[in-house]
Order: C-alpha cells, then structure tokens, then sequence
C-alpha cells in the first residue's frame, strides 16, 4: 500500500530552488525515474519523508551532446534505454550504452535514468526487507536501528558501520572514463570528479550534500574504446550484478591498466597501474591479487562471497580477452 | 488417423482474451459491497510460547470492527484428515517466523495497519529447531507436544519389495550417493486473497484463490461448525498454482471467522512475503540411496533413505513422505526395492505439495544413479534405458497398473532428434548431454477423505437456445481445465466451443469434484464431462429420430475397453464403454459442425440442425440436462501405505539434455533440452506444449537456482527479485514428442499432461553436466559456485 505523501514537479532549476527553500533537510526526497523510490515507499511508508520532488520536468537534466576536448555529457535525466540506444553514445563510448542495456529489465531501462544508476541505493539481505523481516532480525544500522547482522563487532553503540554492498553497473565504466559530475545545489553549481564521489560507507554512499542533484554526466572519450565491463549474476535479466568488473587496458609507448569492481564492496573499487617496461602479465596479476585483497564480500548476495570474490579476476580476464589482449 | 474435429486440436483456452487484457476478474478483482478490510499480525520468532496477546487497545480504534486470536477458533486445520494439525491463528505458541497470530477486520486498510501495531504481543522464546537431522533426535520441547512424541519426527514410512540383498548381488555394478535438496517456493504469480460475502442468515460466500474449493468447503465448515449447506466457496480467474493452493489455508478460515463475527463483508489480500508464508513447497530433502544395475536384467535393486523437512505443519507430508519412495516404481522395473522416508517438523514453513510432489527428488538422485551405474558397466545411458522402461499393461511391485506407456518410442525419438549417438561423450569439453527419466500418476485413485462420492461429477444442461453449460467443480488454475471439459463436450456434441459455456469451481452451482491436485482433472473430471456428453448425446439422438420419424438405435452396449487388470471390477461410469479413447458411440449419426446427420438405416444422408433438434428435445422433455460421473477402479494391494501412488494410469517422460558449462565461471547453460512426453491424446496439444514448456522452467529453476534462504529460521529471499525464477533468457530451446500412446481408460485416450515432465529435467541437466566437465553435482540447485568447486576438486584429485 502506498502512503500518501506531498508531491512537487519543479519546471526548473530556479523553481526547484524556491521550493527547497521552505523545505527541511531530510523532509523530502528526490526522484526521478523513482524505480527505487516507489518500491521503498511501498515497503517502508513510515521511513519516507513527507515530500517527494519530481525532477522529471527539468529540461536543464537532459540531453546527450558532445563537449569540446573529446568529452561528452549525458543529462542526469537520460533514460537507460535511451542511453542504449543513442547514436552518439553507441559511436563515442559504445561501453556505456552496452552496460546500460544489460541494467536491470527492460520495463525498468525504460523509467530508470543515468543518475539514478550513479547513486541507486546500496543494498543488503538485511536492509532490503520488509518491515516484518527487519523486526525479525531487529533494524540495522541502514534501517535506523543499532546493529550490523554481517559485522558481529559493529554491535550495540558502535559507531554506524554500514557494509551495505554497492551495485551501480554504470558507476565502474563512468570510473574508468573519468568521469566528472555536474552537480546543482541551492549555493550553485559545483563539479566532483566520479572518484572522489564515492565513500565507503553503505548508508552515507557519497557526497552529495542535502538538495544537491546530479545535473549531468561529462565523460572523457579519449579510451572510451579501451574499455570493456563484465558482470555476473544468476539470471541474465532483472538482477543486480553479484560482481561486475570494467577494464580499461591502454598499451602505447607505456601499458596502463585499470580496474573497477562493483557489488561487492561498499563503494566502486579503483584499481589504477601503470608500466613503462610493458610486463602486462605481471600487471594484470597485480589487478588480480589488488582486487582480490581489497574485495570484503559479505553474505548479502545470492552468490557466496568467497565465489564472489573468486570471480573477479576471472571477469578482469574476460574483459582483457574482449580488449584482445592475449595472454602468452 | 483420429476422426476427432476439437480433440487433439490446437485451442487457445478459454478465458485467455479476458486475462490478456485484464478483463479476467481474480480473487482481489472482485468488488464485495462494503467490505472490512482483514489484515494478519505476524509471529517475528520461529518458536516460542506466547505469552501474553492483547488486542484491547488495537479494537478500541475507531474503525477497527472485529479481531480474532487462536483462541477464537476451536478446531485445527489440514488438508489431510488424519494430520490436521495447524491453528488458524497461533494458539499458545508459534511454530515458525511468519506464523499468524492474530487478526483485525477495519474500515481501511490504513487503519487495519495501524491496529496490527497496537496488538500488544508478548513471547516467550524456545529454541528452534531448524535443522532435519536435529529434529530427528529426542527433546524436551518437541514442536508438536501433543503429539506426545519424543522428537520432531512426524511420520516415518518404510516399504520393502523383493530381496534387496539378492538383487544387489546379482547386479553388475553397484553405485551409490547422497543428495541434497534445498526447500522451494511455488512462486505462482496471484498472491493469496480472499474475500467472504455474508447474508442476513449468516450464510457465507468465499471466493478464495484455491485449486481446492471443495476440500476449503469442508474445511470452513470444520474449523467454523457451520453446515455446509451455509457455506458456497467460489475459485475466481486464478493466477497459478503448482500445488500452493491444494491446501485449505489459515487466512482462508480467518477471514470467514472476521465475517461471522462483525456481519460484515470482508477483503484479504497477502502481500508477496505472506505469500511466501502461506505457501506449502517442496521439503528440503536429504537422500541417500544405492542402485544395482545389469546390464542384461536391468535394475536389480535399489534401496533409499530419504529425510524430508517438513516445516511446522504436517499439510500434504504423510502422502510426500510414501511419495517419495512410490514414485521410484516406474518408468523401469524394479523387482527388488526399499525405501524409508522420514518427514520432520522444524521452525520453518510448512511444505507440502509442489508440482511432481514427492517424486522429483528421489527422481534425481535415482536418474544420476542409473547413470553412474551406465558409465561403471560402459553402457549407453539411452540405449540402457530404452531397455529398461516398462512395458504397457504390466504390474509394478508395489502393484501399480501401468495401462499405457509410450516412454520407449518417445525416448527412441528423442535419440534421433537430439542426435544423440553422435553427441554423447563426443562433444568437447565444457558441452554435454545427457539424459533422464521419470513418470507420474494421472490423479490419486484414492481421495483424501474416505468416502463413496463420485471423485469428479460433470453436469451437463441445455436450454432452449442450444447453449450449453457444463458444470464442473474442478479448479481451472491456468492449467486449462475448463477449456479441456469444453473440448470434450464440443467433440461429442459436435458443436464449436463459442456454444459452450464452463462453469467450474463453484460449490453451490457444480457438483463436487476433488480438486486440481495430483493432476487428476483431464483424467478424472475430463472422463466425467466426456460421459455426460454422451448421455445428452443420447437424447439428441432421441429427439432427431423423433423428427426423422425413424426408430431410435439400439445401443450395442459396447464391450468393456480391453479391461487390464480391472482389480475389484469396480465400474468407473455406470457402463464402462464410456471410457477410453473409443469414438464410436454406435448411435448411427453424425455430429459435426452443429448438425446432426443419420448415418444409416432409412434417414441415411439427412442432416438436422443441431438447435432444431435441441427445440424438439427441450419442447418434449423441458430443459436437458446428463450427468457423468468418475470413480477410480479399485485398484492395489493389501500392504501398509499400498494406497499411495495408485492411479488409473500414469505419465512418462524422458529428456535429453544438452549444456554448455563455463569452466570458468561454473555457470550452465541449458542450450538445447528434446522432451518426450507421453500424456496419452494430447486433447489440447498447445495446453500441452504449455505444460512442457513450463514445467522446463520450472524445472530448471530447481536444477540450477531456486531455494529459500533461511537465516535463524526467517526467510531472507521472499520476493520475487531475491527468489531466483528463472528469466526467459534462461529458457532453453526445446523440441517436443508428445503424441505418443492412447490410454484405454483416458478419456479420449488422454492421460495427465505437464506434471510428471518436471521431475526429469533436473537429472537430466546433472548428467549433462557429467558428460560436459565430468563432475557429479548431488546437491540442488547446481549453482555456479557448486560447480567450481566440484571442478576445483577434480582438479585437485588430478595434480
């Protein structure tokens, strides 16, 4: 059942201003294609706040254009299957059109936005439940209450210490394209590189401040063909990604490597190498053994964290393969 | 050739239009006037003792008009006479997370949310017991004490045929393994609702999205002590079932509870997770079990031990424990075989039938057995098997009477279209096949409560307008029972299906039938309609001979169907010619495309219009009106539990498989699966491939994915984005046989279609997956990260 609650659709930035004026921290809630929002508010009534401000009527979050110094933005609003099915993207960075096609099911591409992919909502066996669920095993700490079910030393008192694993597929190639992100307060407009964005923190997830949105995208296209993603989960539609892997290999005069992961950790997980000499076995062994220390899974998924974490070499490698990287 | 015009004939069902655009009302589609609005509180503890449950202050809300705890109700509920032992509501204690525990009846739904907060409930933990072989040990706290049992143990059955010991020596290779399931959701898409209607009398309408709306009759009448005659249960459109709604349900009995004592209509509705609650899946099971195969006697023995968790109730559990040894009996002979089941209770939920029930875990681990013992001895696991499957009227063991069985010409088939010769232990690493068995009963020949009534009834009547209406108690739950009995009906009336109208599952408009369970509706309700067809037919016939001013034929009474093994010599219809495949009904005419021609005699070669001889009939005799009727033959032995697994005739199925498994990964993906499905006449073949289709999917959800997730006995995967229900992508291509024997007492030679072809599937992967990697997977799902480790180990046993 839903509850009710005050709707507001701002035709502009400067409305959206106004109306955020009169409004408290924490007393509303952005949404745009709302696929996380309406089955929140469904699930938790009493947890939502009593306002919920529609950014759909915003034209200054739309459009996909190209920016000069081989960049390209992609307005916050952007549909996922509109992003899989721009011209433009599909030509200058066909990876992210790619891994926005495989988000999720179709009926959600079709509501969900680039944005809400950026910043869709951690997620936890223990956090996305129902109420009856959370009363079972008591509310955690993401659900208001004081305790993680995953850290049994994060008990009663401590210091929130959320473990909630981050599934945004985009987030990763964003990461690997160096992506910055325009963002829109009530002090103005400001820009945050995509990774500095990300905290390690499963209930706080970044930094974005209380009325802040994410206008738009702007993305580097210089080794946006260098860049693969790869993702695992049990069913090839609907879910989120148990594990999924971007690459970006660049061989020239020196190779450089990098490597996100999503869904296992916290946050995306960047791992950047570089090597003059070319030794690229050796350097991808190094992705492998980085990734594989710095990977936390937690039993929150419907994979085991140890397979979990085993995979993400195994998708470093896939990725290499489709870059045509051949092993010797 | 068949001469049939509607049987056998590609139909879409009926009702179909409705439920693609929405027209199709469902259970929670149907506006009571004015209902209260009912709501469960449910228990956050797998065990422990309540004490103390308080409504005063949720009933002192405005709006709030009734509320009900276990102590409302006197009685307990179960599907099975001699286990009812689940309480509507929780009475003392609950036994699992999710357990309902008290009840509100509102104005609105807000206001029955805001009620259930204000139940003050306070609890007494005990210590669960989660665990099946735990159960099985003797505690202080048994979940049942009044049961006065040691353990947890709810029932333990034990059946021995022939010499296990002789068999197992006389076998040339002996294998053996041990396998896990883990427990399954039904996951049919219409959650549970119910809405109750009340009259000035106190007599209560229920509409409920049940397959069982005449065991939910007797069982308001129970647990209410009302007469039945007070109650009429009505199954709306329903939304899948899979055997999740065979069991007559606590909310179901609540709700009509909140309607007696406020007066008012009342609306249920669970949302997905109380679904997850109310539905009875498959146990969690552990088998070991051994197999004896020769190359030239076939299986000399086989010997299991299998543990089923049953959750907190006892449901359909007496039936699955005996099923999961009697449903070993086919499609191969098995002269010397032993099993023993034991059924536990825990602090989960409740399990009890799922489509296959009982039999399709033992299947697995028997299927992969047989083929162990094929690769020991170097024999084709499909040249073995055609070897080995029953032949048609024979007798099992245990004394089940296989009348038809076209499994060997079906999996023959299979061979040559799946090129099977040229693929097994040929195909590179990585890419498998492989193959499995299984069979199924068409109905349970026994219904659940001992009585004389008639297992189905069909009431047939025709008024003036030529219209007919068929009356049927069966459940359509989207299987297509309705469209079946309409078939039937137009087949032998010789009119299309736009002139026949099926009311079904109405208890105070149909006769009673038992229910869409054990896939008993084709065979048992379909022979019913088939026969009250006929009897119309008669007076039609009568009636144009009155018009055609010639003598009415005298009936041959044609021989009993080549009667095998008619045990008891039990009639099923007052003239057993009625059954069977045989279209002749030796009237001398014709009905075809709503006319009825004289085929012989003086009149040869006049036709009448069907609705003119309709007006005559109705002006001589008011509105007509047959009834057919269907009793199982007496059937079985005399031993302990020789009642479960009898049925009139059985289904046989056999799958070859073909996989792709990424060494990598360990992911599977099912490429290619070539079904043979031995239903008898395929009365609706696009029912069938339906039924195919979907118990594949099914099928493959268990094989590769699905379980419910428990952590501290509450379920933490109870939706539909964590319960992992395969997607299209996952569904594989699939090559169907299906027209492959006439059974002498289905009705038009049908037998059941879509149940029994879930079972195989699943071994039919893991022996895929064998011939692909080389690994032997024994615990299901046979997910990814089972098969790397199974693979890693290999490895390991390698270097």
């Amino acid at each position: 059942m839903m509850p009710s609650f005050a709707y507001e659709r701002p035709r502009s930035l400067e409305e959206l201003g106004k109306l955020l004026e009169n409004l408290e921290a924490g007393s509303f809630l952005f949404s745009a294609g709302a696929t996380d929002v309406i089955s929140g508010l469904k699930s938790h009534p009493q947890s939502y706040p009593k306002t919920l401000i529609s950014l759909t009527a915003l034209s200054e979050l739309k459009g996909v254009r190209l920016l000069e110094k081989n960049r390209l933005s992609i307005g916050a609003l952007t549909k996922l299957s509109e992003i899989a099915e721009n011209a433009l993207i599909l030509k200058q960075a066909a990876v992210v059109a790619q891994t926005a096609a495989k988000i999720a099911s179709p009926q959600i591409r079709n509501r969900a936005t680039i944005a809400g992919n950026i910043l869709v909502n951690n997620r936890c066996s223990y956090f996305n439940q129902s109420r009856h669920n959370r009363l079972v095993h008591q509310f955690c700490f993401k659900a208001g209450g004081d305790i993680c079910h995953l850290i049994p030393a994060a008990r009663e008192g401590h210091s929130p210490l959320c473990r909630a694993r981050f599934v945004s597929d985009l987030a990763p190639v964003l990461l690997l394209l160096r992506a910055t992100l325009q963002l829109w307060g009530p002090d103005g407009y400001r820009k945050i590189s995509l990774e500095d964005f990300y905290t390690p923190d499963g209930i706080r997830r970044n930094n974005l401040k209380s009325g802040e949105i994410i206008t738009a995208i702007e993305t580097d296209l210089s080794c946006a063909k260098n860049v693969t993603y790869e993702k695992l989960r049990i069913r090839n539609t609907l879910d989120f990604p148990s594990v999924g892997v971007a690459v970006m290999l660049n061989v020239t005069e020196s190779m450089e490597l990098a490597v996100c992961y999503t869904g296992v950790n916290t946050h995306p997980v960047l791992i950047k190498l570089s090597d003059d000499r070319k030794n690229g076995k050796a350097m991808i062994q190094a992705a492998c053994d980085q990734a594989k220390k710095s990977a936390q899974p937690l039993r929150q998924d419907h994979f085991p964290p140890s397979y979990r974490k085993e995979m993400i070499a195994v998708l470093i490698h896939q990725n290499l393969q489709k870059l045509g990287w051949k092993n010797d | 050739m068949s001469s049939y015009t509607v049987i056998g004939k590609p139909t879409p069902m009926v009702g179909s239009r409705e439920k693609v655009t929405g027209k199709a009302k469902f259970t929670d589609d149907i506006r009571v006037a004015n209902p209260l609005i009912v709501g469960l509180l449910r228990s956050p503890l797998a065990s422990a003792k309540i004490s103390r449950l308080d409504l005063s202050a949720a009933l002192a809300l405005e709006g709030v008009r009734a509320g009900v705890t276990g102590k409302d109700f006197d009685s307990t509920i179960g599907v099975l006479p001699i286990s009812r032992d689940e309480p509507p509501l929780a009475r003392d204690c609950v036994r699992y997370v999710g357990e309902p525990v008290a009840a509100i009846a509102a104005e609105s739904s807000s206001l029955c949310r805001q009620a259930l907060e204000l139940i003050r409930v306070e609890y007494d933990p005990i210590e669960p017991c989660l665990d099946s072989r735990k159960a099985l040990k003797e505690t202080s706290h048994p979940i049942h004490p009044e049961l006065k049992k040691p353990s947890n143990l709810h029932k333990s059955v034990t059946q021995q045929f022939g010499n296990l010991e002789k068999g197992f020596a006389s076998a040339q290779a002996v294998v053996e393994g041990s396998f896990d399931f883990a427990p399954l959701t039904h996951a049919f898409t219409e959650p549970f609702a119910t809405q109750v209607e009340i009259d000035t009398d106190s007599n209560l309408t229920v509409y409920s999205a049940t397959q069982v709306p005449h065991y939910l009759h007797l069982a308001l009448s129970g647990a209410l002590q009302l007469p039945l005659h007070k109650i009429r249960v009505v199954k709306p459109y329903l939304g899948g079932g899979f055997g999740g709604k065979s069991d007559p349900l606590p909310h179901e009995i609540v709700a009509a509870r909140l309607a007696l004592i406020s007066g008012r209509n009342v609306r249920l509705l669970l949302d997905r997770e109380e679904t997850f609650f109310t539905s009875h899946g498959r146990h969690p099971t552990q088998i070991g079990m051994r197999l004896g195969l020769h190359s030239k006697k076939g299986i000399t023995a086989l010997s299991g031990e299998m543990l089923i968790d049953g959750g907190a109730y006892a449901s359909y559990g007496v039936v699955t424990s005996y099923y999961n040894g009697v449903l070993l009996q086919g499609p191969y002979p098995i002269p010397n075989l032993s099993f023993h089941c034991d059924r536990v209770y825990t602090n989960k939920l409740t399990c009890g039938a799922m489509r296959g029930h009982g039999g399709v875990n033992p299947r697995f681990a028997s299927e992969v057995l047989l083929d162990m013992a094929c690769e020991k001895l170097q024999l084709d696991p499909c040249e073995t098997r055609l070897r080995l499957i029953h032949k048609a009227e024979t007798l099992t063991v245990n004394q089940f009477r296989i009348t038809s069985c076209g499994l060997k010409e079906g999996l023959a088939t299979a061979m040559e279209r799946s090129r099977w010769k040229e693929k097994v232990k040929k195909l590179p690493f990585g890419r498998g096949i492989g193959v499995a068995c299984g069979f199924f009963i068409s109905g349970s020949a026994l219904p659940i409560h001992w009585n004389k009534i008639p297992q189905s009834t069909v009431r047939l009547t025709i008024d003036f307008d030529g219209a007919v209406t068929v009356y049927s108690g069966a459940s359509d739950i989207g299987q297509g029972s309705d469209t079946v009995l309409a078939q039937m009906v137009a087949e032998v009336l010789g009119i299309s299906l736009s002139h026949i109208k099926v009311i079904s599952a109405d208890t105070r408009l149909c006769p009673v039938d038992l229910g869409s369970y054990s896939s008993r509706v084709t065979f048992m309700a379909g022979n019913a309609a088939r026969n009250a067809a006929i009897r119309m037919r008669k007076g039609l016939v009568a009636a144009a001979c009155g018009i055609l001013e010639i003598k009415p034929p005298r009936y041959r009474n044609p021989k009993p169907a080549e009667s095998f093994f008619r045990q008891g010599g039990r009639k099923p219809d007052f003239d057993s010619a009625y059954l069977g495949p045989n279209p002749d009904y030796s009237d001398g005419f014709l009905f075809q495309d709503a006319k009825i021609s004289a085929l012989s005699g003086k009149a040869k070669g006049k036709q009448l219009d069907y609705f003119e001889v309709v007006k005559t009939a109705v002006e001589d005799h008011g509105t007509l009106q047959t009834q057919g009727i269907y009793l199982s033959p007496k059937l079985g032995g005399t031993f302990k539990g020789a009642g479960a697994g009898l049925s009139p005739s059985y289904s046989f199925t056999a799958f070859i498989t073909e996989v792709t498994v990424n060494p990598q990964t360990g992911f599977i993906k099912v490429d290619k699966v070539t079904c043979a499905h031995d239903c008898g006449q395929p009365l609706n073949p696009m029912a069938v491939e339906g039924q195919i289709e979907g118990s594949i999917h099914m099928g493959l959800g268990q094989a590769l994915m699905e379980g419910l997730d428990y952590v501290n006995g509450a379920v933490q995967n109870a939706s539909f984005l964590e319960y992992k229900i395969p997607s299209a992508f996952e569904q594989p291509e699939i090559e169907m046989i299906y027209d492959l024997s006439r059974d002498n007492e289905g009705p038009f030679g049908a037998k059941e279609a879509g149940e029994g072809v879930l079972a195989p599937i699943i071994p039919s992967v893991a022996n895929a997956i064998y011939d692909a990697v080389g690994i032997r997977l024994c615990s299901v799902p046979m997910t990814p990260d089972k098969v790397l480790a199974a693979l890693n180990a290999k490895r390991g046993n390698h270097t």
